[in-house]
């Protein structure tokens, strides 16, 4: 048997990347900026979103593209405030990849927005890994969970533009130590801003509006 | 979970790599990727996610071979240059955390091992 070696060096997420950067095209032609939220399930994504929408709504016309293994319920949600929102269901994926989101966002009326904001699956590993042509990922970890997650899931937390403390009016309720938890977010990525926040209250919506705003 | 969706990129490429070799091989004996830590991807999964979606295609009974690249760093600050443990991202030297990481999202088809 005569065996040999082929070196290949060919990227594996081609495809996907690809259709990343079809998007950014897209996007970059309509004058629209994408971010896409990323938080394990129970986070307080679509909360988060609920409680975003007036003070967004001031700034920008955005729509929302919700990501879920199943179910319209997040859609549905964000339509009842109306704001123009559609599902994207992975039926059994564990995140958005790039050509769902791009077709889902040529559906959209892109002409009439200044912002899509993406919702992507309950997961802090694997949409960390997929580029979707966004322009910044957006860490959610509500204090509920605990704060050692920045260096259990540090993908996640290295690729953020900007990490969201979520559920913050729980914490006379809890053990949560915040500076430990911001000191493992620092391990991964030092310089991000982090927002505290609670969709309960409106704390620190402002200032996360605003840092969306400047950084547009 | 996202082992297998990755995997059938896998397939697909090496499919593509065999045909485009003339002449045609014989068979493919194992095929290596190269995985950046960063990537969260398990091997044994991946193998498993292989065995799978290449069962019926012409490289069924292939093996495949998961390389792990670490993540690299490079202190913007005093120079240091190195791997880093996953989670911490600090100059391993001086302790900066000006660093610039390297490596870690690697994820490539690397080489193929064909019987000729």
């Amino acid at each position: 048997m005569t065996k040999a070696n082929v070196r290949v060096y060919k990227d594996l997420m081609g495809e996907n990347e690809k259709w990343a950067e079809e998007t950014r095209k897209l996007l970059k032609e309509k004058n629209i900026v994408m971010i896409n939220i990323i938080g394990s399930p129970g986070c307080g994504k679509t909360t988060l979103l609920e409680g975003m929408v007036g003070e967004l709504g001031k700034i920008f016309r955005f729509a929302v593209l919700e990501g879920d293994v199943e179910t319209t319920a997040d859609a549905e949600r964000i339509a009842a405030l109306n704001i123009e929102a559609s599902q994207l269901l992975t039926g059994g994926a564990c995140h958005l990849e790039a050509k769902l989101v791009h077709y889902a966002l040529k559906d959209l009326p892109l002409d009439d927005l200044d912002m899509v904001v993406v919702e992507n699956v309950g997961n802090l590993v694997c949409p960390a890994e997929f580029d979707i042509g966004e322009k910044a990922k957006i860490a959610v970890l509500s204090v509920t969970e605990g704060e050692d997650k920045p260096s259990k899931y540090p993908l996640l937390f290295h690729e953020a533009e900007a990490v969201l403390l979520t559920k913050i009016d729980l914490l006379p309720h809890l053990d949560f130590d915040i500076d430990l938890c911001l000191d493992h977010v620092r391990k991964v990525n030092s310089t991000v801003p982090i927002f505290k926040v609670s969709a309960k209250t409106g704390e620190g919506f402002v200032e996360w509006i605003n840092w969306l705003n400047e950084n547009r | 979970m996202h082992e297998l969706s990755i995997c059938q990129s896998i397939v697909d490429s090496i499919l593509e790599e065999l045909s485009a070799l003339d002449p045609k091989p014989k068979r493919l004996i194992s095929a290596r990727i190269v995985v950046g830590e960063f990537r969260q991807i398990v091997p044994d999964f991946m193998k498993e996610a292989y065995k799978a979606v290449t069962k019926g295609t012409d490289v069924e009974g292939s093996e495949l071979e998961v390389k792990t690249a670490p993540i690299q760093g490079k202190c913007g600050d005093c120079g240091w240059a190195g791997d880093l443990p996953m989670g911490d991202f600090k100059c391993q030297s001086c302790g900066s955390s000006g660093l610039k990481l390297d490596g870690g999202m690697s994820l490539y088809l690397d080489n193929l091992e064909i019987e000729k």
